[in-house]
């Protein structure tokens, strides 16, 4: 097991870079289990959240909840949570699967399927492909009080214009924060700066 | 007014009147009291006339105690209905002169102007009182008094008389005592009921001074059927009260009474005549028809003695007419009337009642109400041969018993058909209609005039494809608005509920967003979805839809796909789009239709006695598999193999079920049947393949989970498709000359059973050791049953394979889903699959029937499509049938090897009988007679001895190896017979491989299927070994190769045997040569003794293989 | 988390974090999505002994990386099949489908060997194995996958290349 705490360490790395939170949503996100039953164990989060769960359900109610990423609506959990873009994720699936190649020896340390796609479709889609290029591309939108969420789907979808990134985050406009559009353009020139230079 | 009064007295006394007022009259006469009888009538009491008075009075009141009602009077029998009151009622009008002389005078007698009633009504209550001193008795006359209080004469005290006569039926005990009584004046008492008696009783009359609404509206009533409703509901009564009214225990009790069909209302007429005749004789209190109802008309009566008695002797009564209770709770269902009727009007939706219309939707195009017709619009059923049959004067075949599909009639077409077609315009309006055979048409449509009996107008829910239909290409729109009108117009009570979204679709405030807070009657409260409005509005409900957005999950709750679920995809005015969980296909709703929810479920599935799924017979030449299921119309595929072609029918125009099991062959005259796996090559859906579900007249419908339309089914001819697992052609193989030449090498089996698949958890090397891939690599193809998890219990077919997870089609659902490799039970031959069993094999059974526990194991083989079709053999194939076999699994030589291949694929094509994995002792099973060996050129068969002789099996004898057929390759051709290779059997028939699988490749060494872009080494006789590119693997198993490393030199022809691959070398490029990644390349990244790893490209999955099965590509690709 | 008892000793917390990781990883909840990875182990707590079986059950805190595509979120994805009613996208382990509603209007379906949705001018098309930008507009969560629909007709959506391109 001494790759999980290799991972750990890993995960550690990107946190102080301030890492991690893609639009598409891979979330670190921290979870209490306790498995009292054995039909439980698939479902760790659940007892953990149920309380969120509620509050949420009553929002529900009321019908004005409605999940939207676009006001920036994703419930509490994944507001509050880490969200990593596609490249880092990308960064810390390969890691892992590599330690888990090294112990390839044990057919029960394969992946699972959900692993296996989500790690093609990060690499696949990732904008930025070193882990420093990664690293400056989150500090950049960092500097623009953007929201988790938000920078992570700047992040995955790079925009070339202004008006791109404002349709692809609206909440960012919406939210009649001090988000100019100058200060957009500065953001997604740094941006593709990056690009060029990975 | 007297007139009225007189008339509407007699309806009151004939009892002759239609449901539609009867129930009304039910409820006032509940109203009028607080006890809990039903008024339904009252036994008659035998009064012996004692005056002439008194004989008038109990003449009328016998008559009204006859409330004889019969239901919905139609306009048609009208006439008649009202001829026979007055037959009934003539002698009455007199009576009731009679019977105002005597008011006058009693009026005089209690000397109170102008309230005779009220002296009736006293006299009412004295009876009641006396007799039996019930409190609600007491109420119920009370309620009369209410008349006292309208100048009502006569009209008014015949009521009266009838109360009493109600009353004076409760107790039954008393009926003797009521006609004496009756007289008896009791002033006093009566005065102080009188005020409150007239809050709940309201006159009888419509010509009341003091019209109230109902009293309108049952004049308008009257009008239309020139009948009065006997009594009027009270508005003022609560429905506290009412419940009151409701028959008690101690009411009597309503029996239906079986009577002879189409006498219903007769056998009424009849038992009243006979109360007129025998008096009171006769106990039962009132008899009542039903139109809707046939064959059974009420009768009320406090016994069953009592009907029997009634009905005894009678012609329209069976002599022992069956006789049942109707419950307390169903009583007041029998006489209530679902609602009052509305007005047709233009552009009402109508449903047709009967005829080959029976159902269809139908518009309103003219209403005629004096002669009760009705023009509508429809969408003709007709059957232009017949009609061109008929007018040409040939044969008109006999009523046919299916109806022709609703579809728009074509002119030219009719035309084309030599039938005559008028062009005629209508008189009255002006419209031109085409006139065929008599029946107008008009722009494609049938309009046709109805009578109003002939069609429903209640709850009429057009589903979404029926209005679809009806609107025409060039209409677009302006019928919209009608349209919907009346589809809001037929909403459902209730319709709205709390916390439901809405959208304002008409009024001020039209587009407006909110929720609904509360729910009245036709109100809604809104809460607003926008700043500035008053917290909540009070809006008409009809104003109001049902809003959704895209992404919304929803489910169906009316209309055709009710139960569905789905995801709105799109939101257009009232329509809805949404995509089916099940079916993933869109549907077009009514946004009133579907609700939000949470749930995922797939709806009916079986309407009739129809299921989704079967084979139909449409009429005598079209045919299809039903592929959706709705509430009252099912969609089928028809057999139409050149285009993919969808018909919504209803169950009645479907003329049977049929079987389709029949046989049919493939391009290459193999026999296809039902549940294999066939390959399309021709066709709109070419490329497809999956197991065949339906075989019929030499269509195929075939299943494929991955085509999305049309519920995965195909049809295709069976000429177009070939059987995986069967040979490219028996021709070709039968005449190959190799084949005879090696089948002097008896070669007892194939290989199939020995590698096995390697037991779950065993590390996938140690089989794999010796040559061959991974041992999973076998399992990709079978079936196997989930034993543990999430999924245990489920079967499915295993489509790919990585560490310690399989990913597995599920049969009981259409997805793939990842299971762990512990997870699954290895003995998965077994299914449940096949209802039928296929024919070849299953006829074998008896045969062989030492064969039967090892015959599983061939089934994915010959099916690898995860089907396996031996049910009858389920159950032998446990281990313990399986393990005696294990280790006799045959070792076949190189030599041998080559003989089966080449022997077997002949039988193989033609008989599934011969499924090579038989494992020898098959042979063995002392059955010489059998049909096996009638196989041509089945050479193993005689080769019974397994031999031990090869290393290559050494791993065979696992116990598991036997149970895992499926990994097994189908095509006998295939890379996996190779002595190098046993382990990994790569090809599946859908890979594609099949065709350029070259029959056999040269034995003895260690070569593998050659893939095009591999390099390899031409070793030819005589020459020196060159290095070359494969460049296309011939039929016959040679190659075609461009010398030189990058390919660029001669292009030669080697045989299999004279090349040899390439051995790679680390971070060479390679390409898998066998196992279920065959075909695919990757990058050796490593070398460990035999084993190479290898990074897919596809995948990018890093995997252990055998080093031998690796062959280098070409640089230059 | 449920320990067998012959896993108790030395490495304990191992045989747990193996069985955490084998048991959740891959999973799908409605709340929070697949579960991809487990990325750290916070704490384990103290178990706690099942009456009756010797059973222990351990509270686990964990760091792990999940997936879980939002309304309303935009995202990109790989075309895996395309017909007539629509298409249908993969982003990792989640389906996408894209109804022909939700493409624009100008886009044809083209059947043949290789069905495609196209432009009238041929410029644009969607096919198998095409990458596009696509807003999700609807999210299904059932126990084992995630089922979104999605839309491409908005501004900046849809192809971003195709595999002839990619290739």
């Amino acid at each position: 097991m001494c790759g999980l705490h290799t991972l750990c360490e890993c995960i550690e790395d990107l946190l102080e870079l301030v890492v991690v939170h893609l639009s598409f949503l891979y979330y670190l996100y921290r979870l209490v289990s306790t498995h009292p039953t054995r039909s439980l164990p698939l479902h760790p989060p659940n007892q953990t959240v149920s309380v969120l769960a509620d509050c949420f359900r009553e929002l529900r109610m009321s019908g004005e909840e409605e999940e939207n990423a676009a006001e920036l609506k994703i419930g509490d959990e994944f507001l509050k949570a880490k969200c990593l873009m596609n490249c880092e994720v990308a960064l810390i699936l390969e890691h892992k699967y590599e330690q888990l190649q090294q112990m390839a020896d044990d057919p029960m340390n394969q992946v699972s399927q959900v692993f296996e796609k989500s790690l093609q479709y990060v690499k696949r889609f990732s904008r930025y492909k070193n882990p420093d290029a990664v690293r400056q591309a989150r500090e950049i939108l960092s500097r623009y009080q953007l929201a988790e969420f938000e920078l992570c789907v700047l992040g995955n979808l790079c925009p070339d214009t202004v008006e791109e990134a404002i349709a692809m985050v609206p909440s960012m406009k919406s939210r009649g924060r001090a988000l100019d559009e100058e200060a957009i353009e500065k953001m997604l020139n740094d941006l593709s700066m990056i690009k060029k230079f990975d | 007014m007297r007139f009225g009064g007189k008339r509407d007295k007699r309806r009151g006394r004939a009892g002759l009147a239609d449901t539609g007022t009867s129930s009304e009259r039910c409820h006032s006469l509940n109203s009028g009291s607080e006890r809990p009888p039903i008024r339904w009538g009252r036994p008659l009491e035998k009064n012996n006339p004692s005056t002439e008075r008194q004989s008038v009075l109990q003449r009328e009141r016998e008559a009204r105690d006859w409330n004889v009602r019969i239901a919905i009077p139609l306009p048609a029998n009208m006439s008649r209905r009202r001829g026979d009151d007055d037959e009934v009622l003539e002698p009455e009008e007199d009576e009731e002169a009679v019977l105002d002389e005597e008011e006058e005078e009693e009026e005089v007698d209690e000397g109170k102007s102008g309230r005779k009633r009220r002296r009736c009504e006293f006299i009412d209550d004295v009876a009641e009182e006396d007799e039996d001193e019930d409190e609600e008795d007491d109420d119920f006359l009370d309620g009369g008094g209410r008349r006292g209080g309208h100048r009502h004469n006569r009209r008014v005290r015949s009521r009266y008389i009838d109360d009493i006569a109600m009353v004076d039926s409760d107790g039954e005990d008393d009926e003797d005592d009521g006609e004496d009584d009756f007289i008896v004046d009791h002033v006093t008492d009566l005065q102080d009921d009188d005020d409150s008696r007239r809050m709940h009783r309201r006159p009888l009359l419509p010509r009341e001074d003091d019209l109230e609404d109902v009293e309108a509206l049952e004049r308008s009533i009257q009008a239309r059927y020139a009948r009065s409703s006997h009594t009027e509901y009270d508005e003022e009564t609560a429905a506290v009260e009412q419940q009151a009214f409701l028959p008690s225990v101690r009411d009597p009790k309503l029996w239906m009474v079986k009577c002879v069909t189409g006498c219903e209302r007769e056998a009424a007429v009849c038992l009243m005549q006979k109360y007129l005749d025998k008096g009171s004789e006769l106990q039962i209190r009132s008899a009542i028809a039903l139109d809707h109802l046939k064959n059974y008309i009420y009768v009320e009566a406090a016994k069953e003695a009592h009907v029997k008695e009634a009905c005894k002797g009678m012609r329209v009564f069976h002599a022992h007419a069956k006789i049942t209770l109707v419950p307390i709770k169903e009583m007041t269902d029998v006489l209530s009337v679902e609602s009052k009727a509305i007005d047709l009007s233009r552009d009402t939706w109508v449903r047709m009642k009967r005829g080959k219309y029976k159902g269809d939707l139908a518009r309103v195009v003219d209403v005629d109400n004096v002669q009760q017709r009705v023009t509508v619009k429809l969408i003709p059923r007709i059957d232009l041969q017949a009609i061109a049959n008929k007018l040409e004067g040939r044969e008109v075949p006999k009523k046919n018993a299916f109806v022709p599909p609703a579809r728009f009639l074509n002119v030219d077409e009719a035309r084309g058909m030599h039938i005559r077609v008028e062009h005629r315009r209508d008189p009255m309006n002006g419209d031109y209609f085409e006139k065929i055979d008599g029946m107008m048409f008009k722009d494609g449509f049938l309009y046709k005039i109805v009578s109003m009996k002939s069609i429903s107008t209640q709850n009429i829910q057009p589903t979404f494809d029926e209005l679809e239909k009806f609107r025409q290409p060039g209409e677009n729109g302006d019928g919209d608005m009608a349209s919907l009108s009346t589809v809001f117009a037929n909403r459902k009570k209730g319709h709205f509920m709390k916390g439901d979204q809405v959208i304002f679709v008409g009024g001020d405030l039209k587009d407006l967003k909110g929720w609904v807070e509360k729910v009245d009657e036709d109100n809604v409260h809104i809460r607003p979805n926008a700043e500035g409005l008053p917290k909540t509005l009070t809006v008409n409900e009809k104003e109001l839809c049902k809003y959704f957005k895209p992404g919304n999950h929803v489910k169906v709750v009316s209309g055709a796909s009710e139960g569905a679920t789905g995801m709105v995809i799109e939101v257009e005015g009232h329509v809805v789009i949404i995509v089916s969980d099940t079916t993933r296909e869109p549907i077009q709703l009514f946004a009133d239709n579907v609700a939000e929810s949470s749930g995922v479920t797939s709806g009916v599935t079986r309407i009739g006695g129809y299921e989704l799924h079967d084979l139909v017979m449409l009429d005598n030449r079209s045919f299809g598999v039903i592929i959706r299921v709705e509430s009252e119309a099912l969609q089928v595929l028809k057999g139409v193999p050149e285009r993919p072609e969808v018909a919504l029918v209803k169950p009645r125009e479907i003329k049977c079920k049929v079987d389709g099991r029949t046989n049919a062959q493939d391009q290459n005259k193999n026999p296809v049947s039902v549940k294999d796996v066939v390959r399309i090559l021709a066709g709109p859906c070419k490329g497809n393949q999956g197991p065949v579900q339906h075989i019929f007249r030499g269509i195929l419908f075939i299943y494929d989970c991955h085509h999305r339309e049309h519920a995965g089914f195909i049809c295709a001819k069976s000429q177009s498709c070939i059987v995986l697992g069967g040979l490219c052609g028996n021709a070709n193989i039968n005449g190959d000359t190799l084949a005879s030449t090696f089948s002097h090498l008896r070669t007892p089996t194939r290989v199939l059973q020995s590698p096995g698949r390697l037991p779950s958890g065993a590390p996938m090397d140690s089989g794999a050791r010796h040559r061959g891939g991974r041992g999973h690599d076998r399992l990709v193809g079978t079936t196997v049953k989930v034993c543990r998890g999430p999924y245990k219990g489920s079967r499915g077919r295993v489509v790919d394979f990585n560490g310690s997870s399989v990913r597995v089609e599920l049969e009981s659902q259409m997805k793939i889903v990842a299971v762990d490799r512990h997870h699954i039970s290895d003995n998965l031959v077994v299914s449940t699959h096949s209802s039928v069993p296929r024919c070849g094999t299953s006829s074998e059974t008896p045969m062989h029937p030492s064969r039967t526990p090892l015959h599983p194991s061939m089934t994915p083989m010959r099916d690898p499509g995860a089907i396996p079709i031996h049910n009858g053999m389920r159950t032998p194939m446990r281990d313990r049938a399986w393990n005696p076999h294990t280790p006799m699994s045959p070792p076949r030589s190189v030599g041998e090897w080559d003989s089966w291949v080449d022997a077997n694929p002949g039988s193989w094509g033609t008989s599934p009988l011969y499924q090579p994995g038989s494992p020898s002792t098959t042979y063995q099973a002392p059955t010489p007679g059998s049909g096996w060996t009638n196989t041509p050129g089945c050479n193993y068969v005689k080769a019974g001895t397994p031999r031990d002789n090869s290393h290559a099996y050494a791993n065979a004898p696992s116990p598991y190896l036997p149970s895992t057929p499926g990994g097994q390759p189908m095509t006998p051709i295939s890379a996996s017979y190779l002595p190098g290779t046993p382990g990994g059997q790569p090809m599946t028939p859908g890979s594609g491989g099949l065709d350029v699988m070259p029959p056999a490749l040269g034995g003895g060494n260690e070569g593998l299927w050659a893939l095009p872009d591999i390099l390899v080494n031409v070793s030819r006789a005589g020459e020196d070994t060159v290095i070359g590119v494969v460049r296309e693997v011939l039929s016959d198993g040679s190659c075609r190769i461009n010398l030189g490393s990058n390919g660029n030199g001669n292009t030669v022809i080697a045989h299999p045997t004279e090349i040899d691959l390439v051995v790679p070398r680390k971070s060479d490029k390679v390409k898998i040569m066998s196992g279920a990644q065959r075909g695919s390349t990757g990058k050796l990244i490593g070398i460990d003794g035999s084993d190479g790893i290898v990074k897919e490209d596809a995948t990018l999955e890093v995997t252990i293989l055998e080093m031998n099965i690796l062959a280098k590509v070409a640089q230059s690709l | 988390m449920q320990l067998h008892p012959r896993h108790f000793g030395r490495d304990l917390r191992e045989k747990l974090v193996a069985k955490l990781m084998k048991d959740v990883e891959g999973t799908c909840s409605g709340r929070h999505g697949f579960v991809v990875a487990i990325t750290g182990i916070e704490n384990v707590g103290k178990g706690l002994i099942r009456d009756g079986t010797g059973f222990v059950t351990f509270p686990v805190k964990y760091q792990c990386v999940v997936f879980r595509p939002f309304k309303g979120e935009i995202l990109e994805a790989v075309v895996t099949m395309v017909n007539k009613m629509g298409f249908f996208a993969e982003a990792g382990p989640v389906q996408i489908f894209v109804s022909n509603h939700l493409i624009p209007d100008d886009m044809e379906f083209q059947s043949g060997d290789m069905p495609n949705y196209t432009t009238s001018d041929g410029s644009v098309k969607i096919q198998k194995e095409s990458e596009v930008r696509l807003k999700i507009i609807g999210t299904r969560v059932d126990a084992t996958e995630i089922f979104c629909i999605g839309t491409i007709k908005d501004d900046f959506l849809g192809v971003i290349s195709n595999p002839g391109a990619a290739a």
